[in-house]
């Protein structure tokens, strides 16, 4: 009798216990972030805000690893392959250089890779825009508009310009395909580009440097292309005070260091980048293939600051002042 | 009754319980099956209502954003100075209407030749030949909308780089005097809708999406499906949208394949202008879950409801049976002979009644049974009696036949000695004559005398034994032929040494019996009359009958003799009784017992009735003769 009985409660137990042992655990995603580019660091917090919106909280059922390097190819490889050894749910990188080797790299063992920031022209980063193909997708970063766009806008601002100076990566992909773009827009409205291709900030002060002992700069304003180097702090700085001293404009990207500001900055806006990465990163997490997920264009963003402008004596037309997504004044 | 027992049993508590739930489950569903009925009616008019509201509210938000759009064009080329101006204040114009939202990507100025003034744009002059293109390709149909002063809105087309949704917007410039100048054409990105689309709900897990005219997908929360530039034609309510998308939509909620592939439940709103309707689906389990919900209650309500008949059937149907079930088994009991049984019964229906009724019966059945058993009891025991009567009686006519026996076998075989004793005797006497002397000589007389007188009673004694055991077969007798006879023969010395007569005033008649002992009867009793007669009394004997009762015939003897004290007329039947000394009259005492014994025999009485002095009247009845029973009758 006791038996019986002891055999009822446990099999009440269990049945009491069934439901939930057979209930499928909340999955914790791991995600490992790549941030190669210092001047974008922003976006990984903005992406796990959005996260956060979507119902990824960190720690419980979403944890990032997030990885901070300043275009440094080597190790930024070692992180991808580490990400991609752990097996992460998803790997997420910026900008472009980052998310070739990502694609590259994870290529074939099925970990998603979701870019951001990431100029798709001339990468071949994706098949096509409606159907990226291979396990990868992303929020497009469109680096030949927005270079024409730069440029239109410093003409538009320095009329007078006619020789224009481009500080860049040297071997950095996505510059040949804006320079591509500028070429013939300069040729169209009679300008030289002066293209100024450097490992890092002491090679643009070299050049500089060069410059300013031949008594002549030549150079009539400084165009900040989409690419690593020109938005690094210690190569602005160094550009950055030139032009101050020369009373050149510098645009292209909004940036401040070293006490020196460049007038206006045509970009993508990081939060929307993060905001629509982080609904891509939602589909993938939740089981799409990342390959069949459309990328999506981020909205370029029109920054003019009209104080740094004024400071070197360049007065904004009016119409540039109403198309500005955000005046600094 | 055999057809009965081959028919299988049917248990009338099973057939009360099925058709009791038959009954229950009938009204349940019946009643169910119409409040489902009606509450999927109720609902699915509420939930099309809901469902057509929230489509008509995203529709109206929808409508709303393009209308901002159209209006603040309007009010940009009312208030900027685009008429009679240079590039730059025109230019100024075009970069405010840029400035004022993103969705606005390009402006472009047209004169009234459709011929491009200016153009900018946020983008690049690279991105900007797709609008210009579309210009050239829809020039005809906007100038005849633009020059009704209307607001033109083209159809969609989709970014070639982007592949975001655009259409281009165009509105006329007027002069102070309403004359048209130009035309500013805006075009709007429509990803910027896509905002204001992806929070419209419906429900928990409703969708809303925006189609154009085309049934391409233009809005929608999953922007993935715009960007791959999906047209949903194959959706049931998109193509009716396309295909008449100014019919009137009666707000009828319809099933169908949604566009995640799921049933859901659709409809639309109609924008009007633009020709775009929004979509509201809800998946058909949340948008029917009030009608599941019901459906469930429904379910539980009748699982519950018959549960309960079957437990009601259950106990109503024993309620109604187990009496019957009780005097089912009290009648078996009953049967079997326990008349004790009583049903107990509890409700004071027909049921109570009857088994009320049931229980009275038995109670009389049991008091008629026991009377029943007193006189079965009765009989048995005088059966019991009766065969021990029978006993007794078989016994005692053993036993009489035995002592008959040995009456007849004494008497038959104490005659032979006796006849020697009495014939040496008489030859003693005779030879020794007078040689004896004084005593001896009477003694040998008293010898003889007594040898001769048990001679006599042992033929008397033989006589009333040989009454039944030499008795021949009953016969008609006539009585005259037979006083006849014994005139003749037995009697007719006594008669004549007595001078004795015997007078038969009418003839006798016939009678049914033995005729030896007919004819001993009356020899004896006319010899007794004959012989009690006082002294030199001439004995005249009359022998009359009468009819008696039962088919018998009264004879009657009377003398005329001394006649019998009453005191002693019972006795006289009695053997060896005798009322006289032997030497007052001759006698053994045997004669009256033979003919008693006679009479019995025949079934019939013998008696007296005498007046000491004047003389007896012996009578007895005797069976009439068949024959003349049989001529009376007949």
């Amino acid at each position: 009798m006791k038996n019986k009985q002891i055999k009822l409660v446990m099999l009440l137990l269990i049945l009491c216990l069934l439901p939930n042992g057979c209930s499928k655990k909340e999955k914790v995603h791991r995600v490992g972030i790549l941030c190669a580019l210092d001047y974008i660091s922003e976006i990984p917090d903005s992406f796990k805000k959005e996260m956060h919106k979507l119902g990824y909280i960190e720690g419980t059922n979403i944890i990032y690893d997030v990885k901070n390097t300043n275009y440094e190819p080597e190790k930024e490889k070692q992180i991808l392959n580490k990400f991609v050894k752990e097996k992460v749910d998803l790997i997420f990188t910026f900008p472009t250089e980052v998310s070739m080797d990502a694609k590259n790299i994870a290529e074939g063992t099925g970990v998603p890779v979701l870019f951001t920031f990431a100029n798709i022209e001339g990468t071949h980063l994706v098949e096509n825009i409606r159907c990226p193909g291979g396990n990868i997708t992303g929020c497009r970063y469109p680096g030949p508009d927005l270079a024409a766009k730069r440029f239109e806008i410093l003409r538009e601002l320095v009329p007078t310009a006619k020789r224009i100076w481009i500080p860049y990566q040297k071997g950095y992909p996505i510059v040949t395909s804006q320079l591509e773009v500028l070429y013939p827009l300069a040729e169209a409205a009679g300008i030289t580009l002066i293209e100024c291709p450097a490992a890092n900030a002491e090679e643009i002060e070299a050049d500089l440097q060069a410059r300013e002992t031949s008594g002549d700069p030549g150079i009539d304003s400084m165009l900040i292309i989409a690419e690593p180097l020109g938005v690094t702090a210690e190569a602005f700085a160094v550009f950055g005070k030139f032009a101050f001293e020369h009373k050149i404009p510098v645009g292209g990207a909004l940036i401040s260091a070293g006490g020196y500001d460049s007038i206006f900055g045509v970009n993508v806006n990081l939060q929307s980048a993060a905001k629509e990465s982080a609904l891509l990163a939602d589909k993938i997490l939740r089981g799409r293939p990342a390959g069949t997920l459309p990328v999506v264009s981020a909205e370029s963003f029109f920054q003019l600051n009209y104080k740094a402008a004024q400071k070197i004596g360049i007065h904004p037309p009016e119409g540039l002042l109403s198309t500005a997504d955000e005046l600094i004044h | 009754m055999n057809k009965n027992k081959n028919k299988k049993f049917r248990s009338l508590t099973f057939s009360v319980a099925v058709a009791f739930l038959s009954l229950s489950a009938t009204v349940l569903i019946i009643a169910n099956t119409l409040q489902i009925y009606f509450n999927i009616c109720t609902q699915r008019d509420l939930i099309a209502g809901r469902q057509k509201l929230i489509a008509q509210e995203a529709a109206d938000t929808v409508k709303g954003y393009i209308l901002e759009k159209s209006e603040f064009l309007k009010t940009a080329v009312k208030v900027g100075k685009l008429i009679n101006t240079d590039k730059s204040e025109q230019k100024l114009v075009m970069e405010k209407i840029l400035g004022f939202n993103q969705a606005f990507r390009q402006v472009v100025l047209l004169n009234s030749k459709q011929q491009q003034i200016l153009r900018q744009s946020r983008l690049s002059n690279l991105l900007s030949g797709q609008l210009t293109e579309q210009i050239k390709k829809r020039g005809e149909e906007i100038l005849p909308e633009v020059l009704q002063g209307k607001t033109y809105i083209s159809p969609v087309y989709f970014d070639s780089i982007t592949s975001e949704p655009l259409i281009i917007m165009g509105v006329p410039v007027k002069d102070s005097l309403g004359n048209f100048q130009m035309i500013v054409l805006s075009e709007i990105n429509l990803k910027f809708m896509w905002d204001i689309v992806n929070p419209i709900k419906a429900g928990e897990n409703g969708r809303a999406y925006v189609v154009d005219s085309q049934g391409a997908l233009i809005a929608f929360g999953d922007i993935g499906r715009v960007l791959k530039r999906e047209n949903l034609l194959h959706l049931k309510e998109v193509a009716k949208f396309v295909s008449d998308s100014c019919a009137y939509n009666e707000g009828k909620i319809k099933m169908s394949k949604g566009i995640m592939d799921t049933c859901v439940a659709t409809t639309h709103a109609h924008l009007g202008t633009p020709n775009w309707a929004v979509m509201v689906e809800t998946p058909i389990y949340e948008a029917y879950a009030p009608i599941l919900s019901s459906l469930n209650l429904a379910a539980i309500t009748m699982f519950s409801c018959f549960g309960f008949s079957i437990v009601a059937s259950h106990y109503l149907s024993k309620r109604i049976t187990r009496p019957i079930i009780h005097l089912r088994d009290a009648a078996e009991k009953i049967g079997q002979g326990q008349m004790n049984t009583k049903i107990e019964h509890e409700s004071f229906d027909e049921i109570g009644q009857l088994a009320e009724g049931f229980n009275q019966m038995v109670e009389d059945l049991q008091k008629t049974t026991v009377s029943r058993d007193a006189l079965i009891k009765e009989v048995h025991e005088r059966k019991n009696a009766e065969q021990s009567l029978e006993q007794t009686a078989e016994k005692l006519e053993q036993a009489n036949q035995e002592l008959k026996n040995f009456v007849y076998i004494a008497s038959h075989d104490l005659r032979e000695p006796l006849r020697k004793i009495t014939a040496f005797g008489q030859l003693l006497e005779k030879s020794l004559g007078n040689k004896l002397e004084g005593d001896d000589a009477e003694n040998l007389k008293f010898m003889v005398d007594g040898a001769d007188r048990m001679s006599q009673m042992i033929n008397g004694l033989l006589t009333y034994s040989r009454v039944n055991t030499q008795s021949q077969p009953f016969q008609t007798v006539d009585l005259n032929k037979t006083v006849k006879e014994l005139q003749k023969f037995e009697l007719s010395v006594v008669l004549e040494e007595k001078n004795a007569w015997i007078e038969i005033p009418s003839p006798l008649p016939c009678i049914e019996g033995d005729p030896v002992h007919i004819r001993q009867l009356i020899q004896n009793l006319i010899a007794n009359g004959i012989k009690y007669q006082k002294k030199d009394s001439v004995p005249e004997i009359t022998i009359s009958s009468k009819p008696a009762a039962d088919n018998m015939v009264r004879i009657e003897v009377s003398d005329n003799g001394i006649g019998i004290v009453p005191e002693y007329q019972n006795a006289i039947f009695t053997m060896f009784k005798r009322l006289h000394t032997r030497s007052e009259y001759e006698g053994t005492g045997i004669g009256l017992s033979v003919c008693k014994r006679i009479v019995e025999r025949h079934g019939g009485h013998i008696g007296v009735e005498s007046i000491p002095g004047k003389g007896s009247t012996f009578w007895f009845t005797v069976p009439r003769a068949k024959e003349l029973i049989i001529a009376e009758i007949s």
